[in-house]
């Protein structure tokens, strides 16, 4: 009986192994996925923002895209080549125009090349909050990106924007 | 036979669990006799509020809940960029199944989804393929003038011709007398369709 219940804990803790192998170890698509919701976390604005924390985004984006980036979403403000610290000085510079700033990825749809090395990502992005300016908004716009992959980690080298409805 | 549990199925009557020997107290309504309009009318308003009657209500707002967030969405038109098909404010509701298993054709209303709560509605003037232009307000498609006969109103638009991408649709509004600038409209893709309006 002894060796029964014995070899039933191995068995289970064989699988809790295997279980939590493979599903620790996040896909491609997943991790890319991750790298834009943290995207969105950075160059979000909450209502009462601590200097800390907005020096703790800036931080991030060293970590997500990468040296160097290329803009093109049709902003003069911030289309361009960027380091990732220019990028991250671009978006501080953004964010003051804005009293809150939220955005949330949508549709993305992930092609990673064969060798795993470089992708692309099709998403749509929304973003809303409220401007000093035009008070309220709620946009939506049609983003694709291409990643590589640096270090083991996915990071965003280029961004290409177009509207919703293109004329 | 004490506690048992009865489901009583008569003409026109709502079935009812009762134990037996609580049947001394079933009122006239719940006889094998058939009620009267007055009796259903009464019943219901003031339905017996056993665990039967909340388990309807339960399914029945489930089915009412996902009836009307993926089915058929209720919409509040809100703007002119379609006078005068449809009114400057209006409800409607947005036919999602329109579109899951044909496409699009040239002049049919349509919805577009631009961000979760916001929705377009527009009517679709090219396909993928087709060249689209405005010259002094008229629609040249593929090289040809259109009549359209739901643009009412004069319109000066001049737009240069451009191919409609594929895996997109070219969608504007009927309101083509409102400044060309102020109007949202062109290509747009194919996955952000919606549905189309149920009226």
């Amino acid at each position: 009986m002894r060796k029964a219940v014995s070899a039933l804990l191995v068995v289970v803790a064989l699988a809790a192994a295997a279980w939590w192998f493979v599903g620790g170890r996040k896909s491609d698509e997943e991790k890319i996925a991750a790298v834009f919701d943290r995207l969105v976390d950075a160059c979000g604005k909450a209502a009462k923002e601590s200097p800390i924390g907005m020096a703790s985004k800036n931080a991030e984006f060293s970590n997500i895209v990468a040296d160097p980036c290329s803009v093109d979403v049709r902003e003069v403000m911030i289309d361009g080549t960027f380091r990732p610290l220019e990028f991250a000085s671009r978006i501080t510079k953004g964010r003051t125009m804005f009293k809150t700033l939220n955005g949330k990825v949508d549709d993305l749809v992930v092609k990673v090349d064969p060798g795993g090395k470089t992708a692309v990502a099709e998403y749509s992005i929304r973003v809303w909050g409220e401007s000093g300016q035009r008070g309220a908004f709620d946009e939506s716009r049609d983003l694709r990106s291409e990643l590589i992959k640096v270090d083991g980690k996915w990071k965003i080298s280029s961004f290409v924007v177009d509207k919703v409805l293109e004329r | 036979m004490l506690g048992a549990r009865r489901f009583f199925i008569g003409p026109r009557r709502v079935g009812v669990w009762r134990r037996e020997a609580d049947m001394s107290d079933i009122s006239s309504i719940d006889n094998d006799e058939p009620i009267g309009l007055s009796g259903r009318l009464w019943r219901f308003i003031f339905p017996k509020l056993n665990r039967r009657f909340f388990i309807r209500l339960a399914v029945e707002a489930l089915l009412a809940y996902l009836f009307f967030a993926f089915i058929c969405v209720p919409a509040r038109i809100h703007g002119g960029s379609m006078m005068p098909t449809y009114p400057k404010e209006w409800f409607d509701f947005c036919w999602r199944p329109a579109y899951w298993f044909s496409t699009p054709r040239r002049g049919d209303l349509v919805v577009i989804r631009y961000t979760d709560k916001k929705l377009y509605l527009k009517r679709v003037i090219g396909l993928p393929g087709d060249t689209i232009a405005f010259k002094d307000g008229k629609l040249i498609r593929n090289g040809k003038y259109m009549d359209e006969p739901y643009v009412k109103k004069p319109s000066d638009w001049n737009l240069p011709e451009r191919t409609v991408p594929e895996g997109k649709l070219y969608v504007v509004g009927d309101n083509r007398s409102m400044p060309m600038d102020n109007h949202i409209f062109g290509a747009v893709k194919l996955k952000r369709l919606y549905g189309a309006p149920l009226w």
